[in-house]
């Protein structure tokens, strides 16, 4: 299987064993830095029994204005703040333990980046992305023997005389709200520095909203040529009272995918659903999303709180259903079940019924999801712009509404994406 | 008259059930959400779920609609000085199979539709299923 276009984002370590499963229907894994800083160990292992090339995601957003007071807690002998224990970690990695703690956790700012901040942010973030695995791999091994000892001695061997490398690296980023905007001017300097010392590739992160996908934005990262995009004010199932507003966003989207495309700049999108997926036939390089969430992000969201209850993808109707909600709508409609992979059926134990199983095994909606995300994509690689379009306007026309004594879901999001779509293909055929 | 709590009716079910020696569990967790009293009649060897609601009853209708798959009866049980139009709708809860309980001054339950007793249909029965033994 062709498995270039999705990238899975590690999430707890219990998936780790799932993810191993899932080795050829994946391309990238993305590390969040506070998971590889708070519990290097389980994360260098994980990473070596996943067994798939990897970045991470430096996750410094946090520390601006917006952000930062999520992660802050109280010490309970002193009463005062203090960072979450994963932040914590992934500060000191930084380097900015002592930084935080005398400017009493006060948020970063542009003013804060002079040249000697910058440089050595820069470099300690390099070296976290770098030589943090390759110093845990020893630990890592002999702690989780037991896990690794599955992918035989001879490939266990070689990984630990091997040095790891990231498949690139990516620079600390902030949130960018214009053009103007002060931090971007940080961005694009910690990414020239980060340039100047890493001798893997550079991948710059820009995290924005959809008002600033545009050309100019795309002329700020010239000499870069592939980037991470997230636009953090999309859900791309979101069928909101103000459905234009929607379809201007996801255009937006489909345009700068398809500008960067025309330019030659690589797109990935670090959060992204089956959207993003058709979006891969238009440009796009790649996207990201969790096991089993992480479709969408938005950038006030708190990282942590556990792991949510299981969903059910449902892959006629592209998104996910609560499992109580995805019992019944597969019991009215029931052709909505996907008997085309055996891998899926055997997941359900063959029907509706066994999603009641999901309850007390998660690995079950997580390859589900992932079997159900793998054949989206095959199936787009041989459809055609009409096909793809034509699936859309069938399941708006076939499904909607969903019935309401079942769900408040609407439908419309179908619609929209058949919209923004349209606008891309019209345009890519007038050019 | 005071509008009572969901959790207030909740407790007062609770004691009529346990009265009638009606095994009743409260909350009971379903993928991410929560049915309010679950009721296992040593009797019959039925299921019954109720969703207990002062007021929004169409929303209730919906999470009993969900709690189908896992009771052999589905109920909705709304507060008296709030299930007009709750009746005046009995036959969408006819249609559904879902049951419609009015909750009297003396917070006792009235049935007013009786819920569809939920067949097998070829599934495995649902009180064999492991799912409930668990509970």
């Amino acid at each position: 299987m062709d498995n270039k276009s999705l990238n899975i984002r590690f999430g707890v370590h219990k998936d780790r064993e799932v993810l191993g499963q899932l080795r050829d229907s994946v391309n990238n894994m993305v590390i969040p830095a506070h998971i590889l800083s708070y519990t290097p160990n389980p994360t260098v292992a994980a990473i070596n029994y996943i067994d798939r090339p990897y970045f991470v995601d430096p996750m410094t957003y946090i520390y601006t204005k917006s952000n930062i007071e999520s992660y802050l807690v109280k010490d309970k002998k002193s009463h005062e703040n203090k960072f979450k224990p994963s932040i914590e970690k992934l500060t000191d990695d930084y380097n900015l333990g002592l930084f935080f703690k005398d400017r009493s956790y006060a948020p970063l700012l542009p003013s804060d980046f002079t040249t000697a901040f910058l440089g050595s942010f820069a470099e300690s973030n390099f070296q976290l992305q770098t030589q943090k695995i390759n110093d845990q791999k020893e630990s890592a091994f002999s702690r989780y023997a037991e896990l690794l000892g599955k992918l035989g001695e001879v490939a266990i061997a070689a990984k630990l005389k091997e040095t790891q490398s990231p498949q690139f690296i990516t620079p600390p980023y902030f949130q960018i709200s214009s053009l103007t905007d002060e931090w971007l001017e940080v961005n694009l300097k910690i990414a020239h520095q980060t340039e100047a010392i890493s001798n893997l590739p550079v991948t710059p992160i820009i995290l924005t909203n959809s008002d600033l996908l545009t050309e100019e934005l795309l002329d700020k990262y010239e000499g870069f040529n592939q980037l991470l995009l997230w636009v953090h004010d999309i859900d791309e199932t979101e069928s909101p009272e103000s459905i234009l507003k929607q379809v201007s966003k996801l255009t937006a989207y489909a345009r700068f995918i398809s500008v960067c495309d025309k330019r030659g700049v690589k797109i990935i999108s670090l959060y992204g659903g089956y959207f993003s997926a058709m979006l891969t036939k238009f440009g796009l390089e790649s996207f990201c999303h969790g096991i089993v969430y992480g479709e969408s992000k938005a950038v006030a969201a708190r990282i942590g709180g556990g792991a949510p209850p299981s969903r059910y993808y449902i892959k006629k109707l592209h998104r996910f259903f609560s499992v109580p909600e995805a019992i019944q709508l597969l019991q009215w409609y029931p052709d909505l079940i996907d008997r085309s992979d055996p891998r899926c059926m055997k997941l359900v134990n063959g029907g509706v019924n066994g999603l009641l199983e999901f309850q007390k095994k998660d690995s079950l909606a997580q390859l589900h999801f992932i079997y159900s995300r793998e054949n989206e994509l095959n199936d787009l690689r041989k459809w055609s712009n009409q096909d793809i379009l034509n699936d859309l306007d069938e399941i708006y026309k076939i499904y909607n509404p969903l019935p309401n004594a079942i769900t408040g879901t609407s439908l419309n999001y179908v619609k929209i994406w058949g919209t923004a779509l349209k606008t891309i293909i019209q345009s890519n055929e007038l050019s | 008259m005071i509008k009572p709590s969901e959790l207030f009716l909740e407790d007062k079910l609770e004691e009529h059930w346990q009265a009638s020696n009606m095994h009743v569990k409260r909350q009971v967790p379903y993928f991410g959400k929560r049915i309010d009293i679950v009721i296992f009649d040593a009797h019959s060897q039925e299921i019954k779920a109720i969703e207990i609601k002062v007021s929004d009853w169409r929303k209730g209708l919906r999470q009993a609609y969900l709690n189908k798959t896992v009771c052999h009866n589905s109920y909705v049980a709304v507060w008296h000085n709030h299930s007009r139009k709750a009746v005046e709708n009995s036959s969408e809860f006819q249609r559904l199979g879902i049951g419609l309980i009015i909750i009297d001054a003396n917070y006792c339950p009235k049935v007013v539709v009786t819920a569809k007793l939920e067949e097998t249909r070829g599934r495995r029965p649902i009180f064999q299923n492991k799912f409930w033994l668990a509970q």
